[in-house]
């Protein structure tokens, strides 16, 4: 099985879910427009990707697990998924933006700095 | 439209001078606390978005309306930056390029003007379109997130913290960021929510968008995100120690990717680099008073001198007179001479109109007024007389502006009273005015406003109307068939034809003749006229110089004569149809929407001719 990948917000929705399996996609709507102030477009979504992912499934509207939290995070640590809305800004502005990382050099030089202040 | 954005042009001319002040004074108060700057941004944000200012004697802005509307519309086309070697290297090509074509009657240059403010409004409207998307966009990525506290959000699709909200601000964090970088995370966030920069930026976007042309704004709003960022780290190590600095430090290399405070959009750029962030923030002391103090003192000399515009008679460099014209209600125009030299020599008005100055006034002054259109009136100058003025001197006046005729009057010592505005129906003119029109008070009244002249009583004016008596009332009513003999010359309208109807001739006086008539095809009333020996007038309109043509016509004896045929600008519908016959001239003029029913009658009288 491929290794499944989790943020720390999709994590908290995926806890709801194992609290309180087996539970119908109306129950979770509402659950997580309590907990998480979710709409329901965003719980169906990311309802949507994490039965994609083969972590959960949904059966005519009720949610069960196919991988228990215990399984998961046996398998799994939680991982800081690196999506990001890059790719937002068109071509033009990004060449004004500082996105560039800092190299290896540059975080020495910085760390240096601030050890050094001070002094 | 075009006026819009002329205004916005010369704010941002005038606002540049600013902005130029500001990021030289940035750089000379680099030990002054960054808050002073964006003051000073904001001071710029100002002088951008509002758009009057007071007038200062120390005002350093060379002008503060480098491209006046009135020059661009109605004169020689020049531009007055203040800067007398840049007036002197543009306005000669400027002149040259744009000179104003005498048969156009419209500037090119004003056309233009009307290109450019298209222009002007689609970078506008993409601007706008951009936030909005960009808004859209990242409202969409942040609904997947999971409340932390407060107002506070964790999401896993962000990379960098930012603020999104104007009412209710909201701060999203990565959901990776770590245990150590969060607290002073927030504490930066929450100092950006302090100084409502969420607001600030967005409002500096907004002014950017309008004036996107300019790249000292894009320099300017740079600048401004910079700043707006140090002057947040400086709030808040304000209070820490070095060991809390050092914190701060790290946690800021650790989001080496760089918080971003988007508010409406997730505009990056100006961001600063870390470096620089971490040592201003390690280098930071509370600036000591007397910093403050001359910073204070820079940012009001700036204001003084920058973000005022110059007293308007240092302006008269040029020595030419402009009419600032003002707008009251009812779109009439109010023209008051800009104040200074009101001497003309050397403004285009006495070339223009020789024969409107240096008039006897013992028995006041006249001015004709006529109409050419609904909301267009014409000005003529004459020296008041006990006698009636000839249809000669009538036609023979050249018709003048509201503005001009303004400043015209204003080159006479004479008292309000002593000018007389008189209504005359021009023959020229397809529009007419009637009597009852005439009679109202309120319509000489209005002109009288557009003069910038006093009052007038309703009374006189009246009085004034039936002294001269339109022309109108001393015509001849003649027969097609008598133009020859009382003419000269046999003038005929199509007459098999069935489009034309109720023509009437007036024999105005034996060389002066006018053929009114109902043509069913251009659906409109039409004016022919003909003069004997004395030149047209021709009504200065906004014709389009696209759309001239010349008919070819030839009388019935084999003489060839082209007819000039003009069609007014912007789908107005008036169409001027002249010609030349022997010691004749022919003009005919009416709306015409088909753009070839008058040319057609111009023939048909033509072929007749002989």
């Amino acid at each position: 099985m491929a290794e499944i990948q989790l943020g720390t917000v999709e994590a908290r929705f995926a806890d709801i879910i194992w609290e309180r399996e087996p539970v119908t996609s109306s129950e979770l709507i509402k659950l997580a427009a309590a907990e998480l102030a979710w709409k329901r477009t965003t719980t169906h979504t990311v309802l949507r990707r994490l039965c994609d992912k083969g972590l959960f499934q949904n059966n005519n509207g009720m949610v069960t697990s196919l991988l228990s939290r215990q399984e998961f995070y046996a398998r799994h640590s939680k991982k800081y998924v690196d999506e990001t809305f890059s790719g937002s800004l068109p071509a033009f502005l990004a060449a004004f933006t500082s996105e560039k990382k800092l190299t290896a050099e540059e975080i020495a030089e910085i760390r240096e700095l601030i050890d050094k202040a001070g002094e | 439209m075009g006026g819009v954005f002329l205004k916005t042009l010369n704010m941002s001319i005038a606002a540049s001078w600013l902005i130029l002040a500001v990021i030289l004074l940035r750089f000379l108060l680099k030990k002054a606390p960054k808050w002073v700057a964006v003051l000073l941004w904001g001071i710029v944000a100002l002088r951008l978005a509002v758009p009057f200012s007071y007038e200062s004697a120390l005002s350093l802005i060379p002008s503060a309306e480098t491209f006046s509307a009135h020059n661009i519309q109605y004169e020689t086309p020049a531009i007055s930056s203040g800067i007398p070697a840049v007036n002197h290297a543009v306005n000669p090509v400027l002149g040259e390029v744009f000179a104003p074509n005498p048969g156009a009657s419209v500037n090119p240059l004003y056309v233009w003007t009307e290109i450019a403010a298209v222009v002007w409004l689609a970078g506008l409207a993409a601007m706008l379109l951009y936030a909005a998307v960009s808004y859209v966009r990242v409202r969409r990525s942040v609904a997947e997130s999971a409340p932390c506290e407060g107002n506070i959000f964790l999401s896993d699709h962000v990379r960098s913290p930012f603020i999104l909200g104007l009412v209710r601000p909201r701060i999203y964090l990565p959901s990776g960021i770590s245990a150590a970088s969060m607290e002073p995370v927030i504490a930066h966030e929450k100092a950006h929510l302090a100084r409502r920069d969420h607001w600030w930026k967005p409002l500096g976007f907004l002014i950017l968008a309008v004036h996107w042309f300019n790249p000292l704004c894009w320099a300017a709003y740079v600048l401004l995100c910079r700043d707006i960022e140090l002057a947040c780290d400086e709030k808040v190590v304000r209070r820490m120690d070095l060991a809390g600095k050092k914190l701060y430090s790290t946690a800021l290399l650790e989001c080496s990717a760089g918080r971003r405070l988007v508010s409406v959009c997730p505009l990056a750029f100006g961001e600063v680099g870390v470096k620089e962030r971490v040592k201003h923030v390690l280098n930071y002391k509370k600036p000591a008073f007397w910093v403050i103090a001359a910073a204070a003192a820079a940012c009001a000399m700036v204001t003084v001198c920058f973000a005022t515009d110059p007293k308007q008679d240092l302006l008269q460099e040029q020595h030419t007179v402009q009419a600032r014209i003002t707008e009251v209600e009812s779109r009439s125009f109010l023209a008051v001479p800009v104040g200074g030299d009101s001497e003309l020599s050397s403004g285009g008005l006495r070339t223009k109109y020789p024969e409107y100055f240096g008039l006897e006034t013992f028995k006041g002054l006249e001015v004709y007024v006529w109409q050419m259109a609904k909301d267009s009136y014409r000005f003529g100058l004459m020296q008041g007389t006990d006698r009636e003025k000839t249809l000669e001197e009538l036609m023979g006046m050249k018709g003048a502006s509201a503005e001009e005729m303004a400043l015209i009057l204003s080159s006479y010592n004479i008292e309000d009273e002593d000018i007389f505005v008189i209504p005359w129906q021009n023959p020229i003119s397809s529009y007419m005015v009637t009597e009852e029109m005439v009679k109202d008070p309120e319509y000489i009244s209005n002109i009288r406003a557009m003069l910038g002249l006093d009052g007038g009583s309703a009374a006189s004016a009246e009085e004034t109307a039936s002294d001269h008596e339109t022309p109108a009332e001393t015509l001849k009513k003649i027969s097609a068939e008598e133009t020859a003999d009382a003419f000269g010359i046999p003038i005929v309208l199509p007459k098999n034809a069935n489009w034309i109807e109720d023509a009437e001739y007036d024999l105005m006086d034996e060389n002066h003749l006018r053929i009114t008539y109902h043509d069913l095809i251009a659906d409109a009333d039409c004016t022919l006229l003909v003069l004997k020996n004395a030149d047209l007038d021709l009504p200065p309109m906004d014709y389009d110089e696209a759309l001239n043509e010349t008919w070819e016509g030839s009388t019935a004896g084999g003489r060839y004569i082209a007819v000039n045929v003009r069609h007014e600008k912007d789908n107005e519908k008036m169409t001027l149809a002249v010609w030349e016959y022997k010691e004749y001239r022919f003009a005919i003029m009416g709306e015409d929407d088909t753009k070839a029913a008058i040319p057609k009658v111009a023939l048909a009288v033509i072929e007749n001719l002989d």
